[in-house]
Parts: C-alpha cells; structure tokens; sequence
C-alpha cells in the first residue's frame, strides 16, 4: 500500500449507489423555498455522507453545485453556516467552487465572496469601497510571491534586510487592513516556495534571493498566528506533503493564473476546510480507540497479554506503538482519550496495568467502553459521559465492518479510513484533519485531564433502534462445510487459540481433526463467512458427537470474536437443528466449561433457548438441552449455503 | 487509455459537459464550442480542461488549451495524445 494524500485516502470509497442517492436529493433540493426545516436537517445529513467520501472528479463537480443550492436552503439543519470572503492576487474562483464542496464533507455549508482580482491591496488601505455584502465569519487572505517580489542586487545586506521587511509589513498591512475593515478574523495563507527558485543549494543564504522572500513572508504569517493578529493556512506545509512540482502547474499559471495545480483543487480546499472547522468547533475533541489490531497487535482475548504484539522487538509491534504516541500526543493538545473496544472489560485493560512496553496507560483513558454491546451504542455512551456531540468524536478501528456500522448510525461521526497496514494508520489519522486546531490556549492543554475527573463511566446495554437493518445491509452469507483437508490447518488453529468465544475449549491436534473428517459419529462443521465489506474467512466450528440416534452432544463450539453480534451463531444453531430434526435426533445436549477467558458465553446457551439441566456446578460448568421439536426459530440475517 | 475511437472519446466528453454545463441541454457533438453554452465562461473552460485531463490522463499544452475552436478539435487532439 502507498500513500497519495491528493486521493484524500482517509475517506470511505465511494459507495457503489453514489450516483442515485446524489440524483434523489438533487431533485428534492429542486425547489429551494420548498424544503421544510425538518427535511432540510435530513437533507443536509445525507449531503455530508455523499460528499465525505473519495469523489472522482465528477462527483466533486457535483458535490459543489449540491453545496451551493444547499445553502440556499434557508433552513441548514444540521448543518453549520459559514461565509468567507477571499482575497487573492491569482484567480481563486474554482479554488472558492471546490470549498463549498469540501466543507460540506466536514458538517459545514459555506459560501464565499471574492474579492477583484487585483484590488487587495486598495481595499485593504482602505481606498477602494467593499463590495461585501451581507454577514461573514471569516475571511481568506492568500496571496503568491509575486505579491511581494522585489529583485534587487543581490549579495547587498542592507537591500536584502529592506525587501525582506517590507514584504513582512506589505503582509502585515494587508492582514490587519482586512480585518479592521471587514471586522472579522482573517485566515492568511503561507506561500509556497515555487521550485524555479531553487536554483542552487543555498538559495536562503544568498543575500537578495527570491527564497529569502518567501521565507520573509512566511516568517511573518507566523508570528502574527501566534500573537493572534490572524489565523493562518499552512499552504506551503501542504504544497510540501504533495510535492512543489505537482503542487505549481505553469500551464495553468500562463493560462488562467491559477495559484496551484487545478486539480489540486480537492485536497487544498479540504486542507483550508480544516481550518474552517477548527475555527468553527467541528474538530474532534475526542479521539476513541478501538483495541485489538488498532493500538496492539492481535487479541489479547485470545493472544493474552504476553501474546499481543507491542513495542521493541518486532516491526509490527513498533507500528502500533507509533499509534499510541500519536494517541499521547494528541491528549498533549487536549485531545480526549476513550477506548472502545469488544473485550471483556478485565481482559481489555489489562495490558494498560501489566504489558511493559505499552505507552497508553489508563489514566490517559477518559472513558473505558470495553463490552460486548454494538460499538455504535458504545459510541453514544462515550459521547454522553464526556458530555461532547458524537460529530466531535474520532473513532478509530481496523476493522471496516466497525466502522461502516458506526458511519449509518452516527454519519456526522468522524471516522477515517485506516487500510491495511498499521504503519500508515498514525499518518492517515494526521492526514484526515480530525483534529486540526487553532493557537492553543493553556485551557486545552489542561482539557484531557479535567476529563478524566468528572466522567462516569456509563454503559449502553439498549440495542440501536435499526440494528437489523444494518446487519441486513451487511448481506452476509456463509457457508458451511465439513471438515476437510483444505480446512484442516486453519481449523486445528481455530481449535487451539479462541478462547473467549469457546464453550467446551477442548484443544485438538490436527491428526485429532483429520480422524474427525469423515467419520459418521460426528459431525464437525467448519463456517465461513462474507458480506460486503470482506470475506472474513473461517469463522467458526462446531464438533458435534452423535452418542445416540435420538441424542446429540455438541462437544465443541468456538467462533472468532470478530464476526460477533451479528446473528452467526443464531444461523448455525438453526441448521443444526435442523439436521438434527431431519435426520431423527430428539435431543442437543450442550455444555458450558467455564474458564478464565471464555466468560463472553457464560449464557450461550441460555440465549440459544436451551434449558439447563441441572443448577451449575460450583466451578462454574453448565449443562443444557434442548428438545429439536420445542426450538423456537431465531432472527438471522444471514444466507446459509450448506455443503454435503 | 489506449485505442478508445471517436465515439468513446465524445461519451466521455460528453459526461464531462453534462454533469459541468448541467443547465445546457443541446446536443453534444464535434461542432460544439463555449459560445453555444451559457455556463461555459473562461473559468468554466479551465475546470473542463482539467476534468478532460483527468478523464484521458492526458496533458495539454499552453498553446493547445488556448488554440482549440471546438469539441471536435479538442477531440483530435486527445486522439494524438493517446497515440492513434
């Protein structure tokens, strides 16, 4: 996997019905003066969800020209109002057209006014009248280095002193001009260096040089953010991530006095949206982190403590200790922490008390969501107790099905796309802009610890209200097969490494599992699942001994904690009952052996409505029947294809 | 992007136009030009060169951008671009 910021990879791909969602609200926008307040706020919803994901080029055209009736929708819903105006010395109207467009994708509807090309600086001197009508809550200063070029002879220290300061205060009179005249803050934009000026390695220490000009400017920029004369858009910072050759395009400079390479567009009007939503409090506050594959490697309920991969020693494990000092570094600015994860909560935090190498400790941890419950309900949960909107929560989990669910039930959450390989996950969490911020203030960087005083930790045990149309949108299908050779390996290391979801944890070799392939006296089934996410592979197995004619036992039954919650076991346990039903048997029998991991099925088969036979034993094990004829069907959301 | 013939080149160019110039419903052929488009002002024309770009990865030149009369000269130059 690479990493092309410009493809704004932090983003969900575009979903496969992009094009007639975009059309149904595009119509119903039709009539602006028609949509009520209460469609609008629905509306709106569905309008950040189609323009928050990796558009091609046409869909971005399109998501502008959404933006721009949308805020003609008196009514914004959902949605924060933001107008800006611009001032520039290039031309910044298709730069403006994309804005609209990329704050939608971050919970704003913006609309901007340019100022003419050219007259920034009578306007700003106060010469020239304004043009400006209406309110704005910001305006955008962003000019290039020919604003300020001023050749002069080079290698002469006193000429070289004068340009310099005079850019800084051109910028500065321009800055300040903007903002009395206008009375509202002004964003002033860094100027990246153009590469025709690198014409030698020691362009900043030729006295006279164009790069010394730049750098002049971009010096002052500065200071003023942080004496608070002004906020500032780090261009330049941007136009480095891309690469100047990719950011400047001369063609287009010649043509049409772009400041940047057109299609740029996408990725710099996000990058100033940042900014936007951090001056407007869209940023995260929060970041909320998923456990198992997110800040360790592997699963501690099933790896253990000493199994999980952290930290010194091996390359996977640095990846992840990376993720966490981002974590850390976060909270430094204010940021919250919270964990969300699916784990018994003891097993959860233990690697927070004991593992050495783990930089994240539980007094960084805000609020603690380690259950069982659908991580949507968590999601909520978290909101709650630390009193924050969910749109101010970043969630951060490896697992794309996690994601999706909490993407339909929160849209305006922030959830960023993480791919495959861990050691992008801290660059794609910077990249996505979730928690850009302003000049901070001594109040932030004390935020993360107050925190951490007055939460009450609080659970969610309410399932979501439309649970079961998400899992139905998953179209899981799953395929069941007897064991077999191809199976045979994956199955013997199911058998020997799930613990949490495992009834019996009876632990078989793969000679063990081969003499099971075939054999009449059992039935030993191995479970796979997809949907449209993923093929997520074997996910179960289930031995099932056939003791009498009338009279089966279920020896063993495990599954992987990563297909939880969705209906799978419900599935298996109907066509098993079923099989058992057409091939005679009367009765399941099914055991609990409890042990120090597998407390996640304490009542299995209470919830698969078996009846226990006898009160448990006083080391925790239970036994269970059920009577085939008396099974009472359970809900499933899952197309089953069964194989000889 | 090789071998695409005439007709897939104005699909494309096509799309383009109609999802950029949405207000204009003629006809989208060889003899179209800015003039018979409402919405196609030099900023316009400089969003539809780069989504044409995007769309052949192709790259014009200074002197191509600003040489061009209409559609179907737009349309071999993209042809010679892409090698036919």
């Amino acid at each position: 996997m690479g990493f092309d910021i410009q493809t704004l990879p932090w983003r969900r791909p575009l979903v496969p019905d992009w094009n007639r969602r975009y059309d149904a609200l595009w119509a119903q926008l039709a009539n602006a003066d028609q949509v009520s307040q209460t469609d609008a706020a629905t509306l709106s919803v569905e309008a950040c969800v189609l323009a928050n994901q990796r558009l091609g080029p046409l869909e971005q055209i399109k998501i502008n020209k959404l933006a721009a009736r949308l805020w003609k929708v008196a009514a914004s819903g959902t949605l924060r109002r933001v107008r800006i105006a611009i001032f520039g010395n290039a031309t910044l109207s298709l730069f403006a057209a994309h804005l609209k467009g990329s704050a939608l994708a971050r919970g704003m509807l913006l609309d901007t006014v340019e100022s003419d090309f050219g007259t920034v600086t009578a306007f700003a001197m106060g010469a020239a009248q304004s043009t400006i009508e209406g309110p704005l809550d910001a305006a955008l200063l962003s000019l290039d280095a020919t604003a300020f070029a001023r050749a002069e002879r080079l290698l002469d220290i006193v000429k070289d002193a004068e340009v310099r300061e005079a850019a800084a205060e051109r910028l500065r009179a321009l800055a300040v001009g903007v903002r009395t005249r206008l009375g509202v803050p002004v964003i002033v934009a860094t100027v990246p260096a153009q590469p025709e000026d690198a014409i030698s390695s020691i362009e900043h220490a030729l006295l006279g040089s164009p790069a010394r000009l730049v750098a002049a400017v971009n010096d002052e920029v500065r200071r003023g953010a942080e004496a608070g004369d002004w906020l500032m858009w780090d261009a330049a910072a941007l136009a480095g991530e891309i690469g100047l050759h990719s950011w400047f395009d001369p063609v287009g400079r010649h043509h049409a006095k772009t400041p940047f390479a057109s299609e740029l567009c996408p990725i710099a009007a996000d990058h100033l949206c940042r900014v936007l939503a951090a001056m407007t409090g869209k940023s995260g506050r929060a970041l909320v982190l998923d456990l198992d594959n997110t800040i360790w490697g592997g699963v501690v309920g099933d790896d253990g403590v000493d199994g999980i991969q952290l930290g010194n020693g091996s390359a996977v494990g640095e990846a992840f200790l990376a993720v966490q000092r981002l974590a850390l570094e976060l909270r430094r600015r204010g940021v919250v922490l919270a964990v969300c994860s699916k784990n018994n909560e003891d097993v959860a935090r233990r690697p927070f008390q004991e593992h050495p190498d783990m930089l994240l400790r539980l007094k960084d941890i805000a609020v603690f969501q380690a259950n069982w419950v659908d991580k949507a309900t968590n999601l909520k949960a978290i909101a709650d107790a630390l009193k924050l909107g969910i749109d101010a929560l970043v969630f951060v989990d490896d697992n794309p099905v996690e994601r999706e669910r909490v993407r339909q039930q929160w849209p305006l959450a922030i959830v960023p796309e993480l791919g495959e390989e861990p050691a992008y996950f801290p660059r794609l969490i910077v990249a996505s802009g979730a928690f850009e911020h302003l000049p901070l203030a001594a109040e932030d960087v004390l935020r993360a610890g107050d925190y951490q005083a007055t939460v009450s930790r609080q659970v969610q045990r309410d399932a979501a209200k439309d649970y079961d149309t998400y899992l139905g949108s998953l179209q899981m299908r799953m395929t069941i097969t007897p064991f077999d050779r191809i199976g045979r390996a994956r199955i013997t290391q199911l058998i020997n490494k799930s613990n949490q979801f495992n009834l019996t944890t009876r632990r078989y070799n793969e000679h063990d599992v081969a003499r099971l392939e075939g054999d009449p006296a059992f039935l030993a089934w191995q479970v796979r699942l997809s949907d449209t996410f993923a093929d997520n592979g074997m996910i179960a197995v289930v031995i099932v001994h056939k003791e009498a004619a009338v009279r089966w036992r279920i020896d063993t039954w495990l599954m992987s904690c990563r297909v939880l919650e969705r209906g799978v076991e419900q599935t298996i346990m109907k066509e098993l009952v079923d099989l058992a039903r057409s091939q005679g048997c009367e009765e399941l029998w099914g055991e609990f052996l409890k042990t120090e991991r597998n407390a996640l099925v304490t009542d299995f088969y209470d919830r698969m409505t078996f009846k226990p036979v006898e009160p448990a034993a006083s080391n925790g094990d239970k036994r269970y029947v059920l009577k085939v004829s008396e099974f009472a069907l359970l809900k499933s959301f899952i197309e089953v294809s069964q194989s000889a | 992007m090789k071998l695409m013939d005439q007709s897939a080149i104005l699909a494309r160019l096509t799309e383009i136009v109609r999802t950029l110039f949405d207000e204009y419903d003629g006809p989208v052929d060889a003899s179209l030009n800015a003039k018979a488009v409402k919405q196609w002002d030099s900023l316009a024309n400089v969003q539809f060169m780069v989504l044409v770009e995007q769309a052949f990865k192709v790259r014009f030149t200074v002197s191509e951008i600003t040489g061009l009369k209409n559609v179907g000269e737009l349309m071999q130059v993209i042809q010679k671009k892409l090698g036919h």
